[in-house]
């Protein structure tokens, strides 16, 4: 006989304004079965827990009801209080009383009705629950992180210094992501490569981090502490075991003029290349694609140079697996071209660039030697206007969101601008100037008040070129809207911060999720902020959202903490809500027709196939097996099975149908 | 928008832009694009810019509440000659990052302008409405608008004889400019529909 | 032969009369009927728009009806301020609104009918025809000509009633008049409104704006400008001695009538003598220059 006790939540008014609970309580005392019923201001509180822990041991309880919020905020704590009182944790069912109908119901009385249905359904279903055991699934102490930008360096480096085996994983051929291109970081104007060098070469130099640059993620099986991932590696054209970095190819390579994609096509690089003299590792790759070798059959230079035979045209991609337990994605994100801006002269113009170019143009190590020269002429430009919400903030045509990190390294921008070009005037228009940091606000009104850069609150309509300067049209809407037309000699454009252009190919290898814009979902916007909805894939960076370099930072190391807290288990337990096979004794041992309809429809390949034999060793016949570690408990092959053959535990057959049941009035 | 009021109170001019543009000056943050790209905001045209005309428009829904409040600023942006001065060139409409029809936003207020009686009294308003509505009458009643007889009537409204008056007769020479009206069009269906339209409930004046 | 809709509308049954000649030539020699919509009626134009929206739509909705009772199913608007209001409002009747849905009543028809008449501007017709065929008839190539493509406004914007992708750097009549042997300059005024819809009321609008694009025009080194707006035109020529008074003069052409002369086609078929700034002196010494 079933000793159910029902535990209704008022969730302070969540649920209490909408139900009466202490009436839900007292026609689920007279439900059959029921034990025990009692309604609570906060149920998930300590007191409320206690009133649960205590009604399970005094009433000998056999299964418990919780009415309260969504299985998904505290099925799992509710469990543990079961658990903690003696009972299994599969014994509590949540009866989902504030998203399913006190905050989608205003009439008090039908809302009260609804909730009764609702806790007796539970209560139906509850008596069909059996007692159900974690399962154990063995784990791989390793860690895969894609991409080598700051983001990934960081997840890396705090893995690795935990004693973890880590894969780095890059797709340019050195690490550094734009980290290293910027040029000043803000708030403190320090050198963005001083502080990042020497973590790309700790990362590369640590033993617990084998580098895998100039290679990409090709496929991804298994799953959390059991994944198997496949990595391209790219040809590189050059033997890196045997090549020293001594730079003889890229400074003999006579293809000298191809836009250089880390100087942001502001200088120049060979075909066959390093993307800057930090790089790490230092070694080069050949761009087929502008490489007279590939092209025309000629040349090969660099292969009778090398005075190590690094060179090697022959090379192929490899293909290679590896296990992990766990994966950090930190492939962070890009930023709208110029050429998106029809509206900024065409989008074509020289002297209109976009941030990341002038932080070229800023960076010692960049195409100028860090003086600002607008691009057309080489001119020291003696305007600027720097231009915000280039294409952030703008639903219209397509992005709605604020890029976050735009108006700090605008202030940075004009500040560096002021400081290197004596004399030298900016502008920056803006809509609102956004500096919720340590240090942020102050940075902004210092590039005001010390530096003197004119804040104008305007987005920039049209701008085009006249007389050798660009017209900028702006508005002053601090004063009506008064016509303001900006003659500059350079325009910077803050522009938007945009996921990668691949992101949702890689999302989907992995099996996360990414919202409308393409950011990654993390699985809770404030509790979950670094995990994804898939168990044992964490995010670390940009690539969840824009971020700056000290957000990028925190989540890395966020993502490393979740990592070493996973992979510091002996092995996995996991909900066994998986599908099971139904087995009978001899002569039957199954009702499986063995159609493997299951099989096709198996989202996660985990159905094997099982052969019966008698005790000769003789095959009776062939059946479905359900590979625990693998399923995750969706229940399509219960749906497609014809024989009614497996069954969801946990959602069996008997529970779902009595809860239905009981919901008929 | 437009969640119905009861008793029939009636639209601001937000819920009016509303129904004829499809789009709410409500979501107008005063960025200042159109105002920054407007060909007619400039010293000697517009006193009031479209981005402030937006925002005396909000200033109205959000003071509904207050009916004196709220007509001042609906006052503030119907009397204003920006309405007349706009060109209908479409550069704002077509540029707003958030997607508002300001350009239709201004066919809106110069509607309610003259039903209202409240349309700008200065020289330049008064010509260019004089022109429009000259122009509108001649297209409904011939359904053909040939330049001359247009252009000696608002003369007749609006003085302004000395302007241009060398082109006519260089127009005149390379045919340009008919003497007579030589053609017309059947517009009786289409003033059957305008009128079918003003006694609809919905449809409008 | 191909059959057309078309919808002269007023000004070029008036003041831009040879953009209505330049035009038909250039249909003739492209094996296109122009099927004029029977007894259409002015699109009302900003007027209509300005102050009543319901006659606006009324009218450009029965010109709508009439093409479609005409069988036509597109129709050219040569006018850029007429195909505007047509395009208008068949993108109202599309969008079926209330309003769409008494009007087409008030006319005595359905706006789902109505809608299925598609107003088409100049550029589009003429993008239509494959490669070769705009070329083949060349027997003046304009090589080395520069030309100023100019837009205005309503060609063009706005995208959600024109349907236009590149609105701000079109290149659209840049690549027709390449196919004449002819090069579009990029410049800074090529979507510049230039107000002649002030040219009665506000004179200093219109002077001031043509002012500007002339200047840009100069300024890219253009030989030459050509549109597709009677409006422009009539502002962009007619008052050129008064905003460019003592200046070079830049003439100012349909892009029919330019394609046209690439052709061999007379001025006088053309209509190219009327203009105000005069064209075959300019042109002649641009070609040699170039």
């Amino acid at each position: 006989m079933s000793r159910i006790g029902v535990f209704i939540c008022h969730c302070g008014e969540n649920i209490g304004k909408t139900v009466d609970c202490p009436a839900v309580a007292a026609a689920a005392r007279r439900m059959p079965g029921v034990a025990y019923a009692a309604d609570y201001r906060y149920t998930c509180s300590e007191p409320g827990q206690a009133q649960i822990r205590t009604a399970i041991k005094q009433y000998g309880l056999t299964g418990i009801i919780v009415g309260a919020c969504s299985p998904r905020m505290h099925e799992r704590t509710f469990r543990k209080v079961a658990t903690a009182a003696g009972l299994n944790p599969y014994l509590c069912e949540i009866a989902n009383l504030r998203e399913q109908c006190s905050w989608v119901h205003t009439d008090r009385s039908a809302a009260t009705a609804k909730a009764i249905a609702i806790v007796r359904s539970a209560v139906a279903r509850v008596q069909c629950n059996t007692p159900l055991l974690p399962i154990h699934v063995p784990l791989t102490r390793r860690a895969l992180v894609i991409g080598g930008g700051i983001a990934g360096i960081q997840a890396a480096l705090d893995i690795a210094d935990g004693g973890v085996e880590v894969i780095l994983l890059e797709r340019a051929s050195s690490l550094g992501g734009h980290m290293a291109q910027l040029s000043e970081t803000f708030p403190t104007l320090d050198c963005s490569q001083c502080i990042l060098t020497p973590r790309m070469v700790e990362a590369a130099s640590h033993p617990k981090i084998r580098l895998e640059t100039y290679s990409e993620l090709e496929r991804v099986d298994g799953y959390v502490g059991n994944f198997q991932v496949t990595i391209r590696r790219k040809a590189r054209y050059v033997d890196w075991s045997k090549c020293t970095g001594c730079g003889t190819c890229w400074q003999k390579c006579p293809q000298k003029k191809i836009a250089a994609e880390f100087e942001e096509g502001l200088g120049r690089r060979t075909a066959i290349s390093i993307p800057s003299p930090q790089a790490v590792p230092n070694k080069p790759v050949i761009d087929r694609a502008n490489c007279l070798k590939f092209k025309t059959g000629k040349c090969g230079i660099c292969q009778k140079l090398c005075p190590t035979q690094a060179v090697n045209f022959e090379q192929k991609d490899e293909l290679f697996t590896e296990a992990v337990g766990t994966i950090v994605v930190a492939t962070g994100f890009q930023t709208l071209g110029k050429e998106y801006f029809e509206l900024y002269a065409g989008g074509d113009h020289p002297d209109v660039i976009t941030g990341l170019q002038f932080e070229r143009l800023a960076s010692a190590s960049g195409p100028t030697g860090g003086g600002i020269r607008r691009p057309s002429d080489g001119q020291e430009p003696r305007t600027v206007v720097f231009v915000q919400c280039a294409g952030s903030r703008e639903p219209a045509t397509g992005r709605a969101y604020c890029s976050k990190i735009c108006c700090m390294y605008t202030a940075k921008h004009a500040m560096l601008y002021r400081h290197k070009v004596h004399g030298g005037r900016a502008f920056v228009l803006c809509m609102d100037v956004r500096t919720p940091g340590k240090g942020y606000d102050e940075f902004y009104r210092r590039a005001v008040e010390q530096d003197g850069v004119n804040y104008i609150r305007s987005r920039a309509a049209r701008i085009y070129p006249e007389n050798g300067q660009l017209v900028v049209e702006a508005a002053d809407t601090l004063n009506g809207g008064e016509r303001l037309e900006l003659r500059a000699d350079l325009v910077v454009l803050a522009s938007a911060a945009i996921p990668q252009s691949d992101v949702r190919t890689l999302a989907q290898k992995l099996g996360i999720g990414y919202d409308a814009d393409g950011w990654l979902s993390e699985a809770h916007p404030k509790l979950r902020p670094v995990e994804t909805n898939t168990a044992g894939i964490f995010l670390a960076g940009a690539v969840q959202g824009p971020k700056d370099i000290p957000d990028t930072v925190g989540q890395a190391s966020a993502a490393a903490a979740k990592v070493l807290g996973l992979l510091s288990n002996q092995d996995l337990q996991r909900d066994p809500i998986v599908a099971r096979v139904r087995r009978m004794p001899p002569p039957e041992y199954s009702t499986c027709l063995g159609c493997f309809a299951c099989a096709a429809a198996c989202p996660y390949q985990a159905i094997e196939k099982e052969e019966i034999k008698d005790r000769h060793g003789e095959w009776i016949k062939t059946i479905a097996r359900v590979n625990a570690g693998l399923c995750q408990g969706c229940g399509t092959c219960v749906s497609v099975c014809r024989s009614k053959s497996i069954d969801l535990d946990g959602f069996t057959d008997d529970q779902m149908c009595s809860a239905l049941e009981a919901l008929e009035v | 928008m437009a969640t119905p009021k009861p008793n029939a109170a009636p639209l601001t001019l937000a819920e009016l832009i509303a129904q004829a543009t499809g789009t709410s000056v409500l979501h107008c943050y005063q960025c200042g694009r159109c105002a920054a790209g407007c060909p007619q905001n400039q010293p000697g045209a517009m006193e009031i810019s479209p981005t402030r005309v937006m925002r005396l428009l909000q200033l109205e829904a959000a003071f509904v509440d207050d009916p004196a409040r709220a007509d001042g600023f609906a006052r503030r942006a119907l009397q204003s000659p920006t309405p007349w001065l706009c060109l209908g060139c479409q550069a704002c409409t077509t540029r707003c990052p958030q997607g508002v029809d300001i350009a239709g936003a201004m066919d809106v207020l110069r509607g309610q302008a003259l039903q209202r009686g409240l349309a700008a009294k200065d020289r330049r308003s008064g010509d260019i409405r004089t022109f429009h509505q000259q122009f509108l009458a001649k297209a409904l009643r011939r359904g053909r608008i040939e330049e001359l007889p247009l252009i000696l009537r608002y003369k007749l409204a609006r003085g302004h004889w000395r302007q241009d008056a060398a082109l006519g007769p260089a127009m005149l020479r390379r045919g340009k400019l008919k003497l007579k009206n030589s053609h017309s069009a059947d517009t009786r269906q289409v003033l059957k529909a305008i009128d079918d339209l003003r006694r609809s409930p919905r449809g409008g004046p | 032969m191909t059959v057309l809709g078309y919808y002269p509308g007023c000004s070029l049954s008036g003041a831009a009369r040879e953009y209505d000649l330049s035009l038909r030539a250039v249909a003739a020699r492209l094996e296109t009927e122009l099927r004029e919509v029977p007894d259409w009626v002015c699109c009302g134009a900003t007027s209509a728009h300005a102050i009543d929206h319901n006659a606006a739509f009324c009218l450009a909705a029965d010109t709508l009806l009439k093409a479609h009772r005409a069988g036509l199913q597109h129709v050219l608007a040569p006018c850029a301020m007429c195909f505007s209001r047509l395009a208008a409002a068949t993108r109202e009747l599309r969008n079926n609104s209330s309003l769409a849905r008494q009007v087409a009543l008030g006319l005595g028809d359905e706006a789902p009918r109505l809608a299925q008449v598609q107003a088409i501007n100049l550029l589009t017709w003429l993008e239509g025809f494959p490669a070769g065929v705009l070329e083949k008839h060349v027997v003046r190539p304009l090589k080395g000509l520069k030309v100023a493509c100019y837009y205005g406004c309503l060609l063009l914007r706005p995208p959600r009633v024109t349907g236009a992708v590149q609105v701000e750097a079109p290149r659209k009549m840049e690549a027709i008049v390449a196919r004449l042997g002819a090069q579009g300059v990029r410049w800074s005024m090529a979507t510049e409104c230039c107000g002649a819809g002030f040219s009665l009321t506000d004179k200093t609008v219109v002077l001031r704006q043509g002012r500007r694009i002339y200047g840009a025009a100069r300024a890219a080194g253009a030989d030459l400008m050509v549109l597709a707006c009677p409006m422009c035109h009539s502002n962009l020529d007619m008052r050129q001695s008064e905003f460019a008074a003592g200046e070079a003069p830049l003439p100012v052409l349909y892009l029919t009538q330019l394609i046209g002369l690439a052709w061999g086609l007379s001025s006088e078929e053309l209509g190219v003598r009327g203009h105000f700034v005069p064209v075959e002196p300019e042109l002649s010494a641009a070609l040699a220059r170039g």
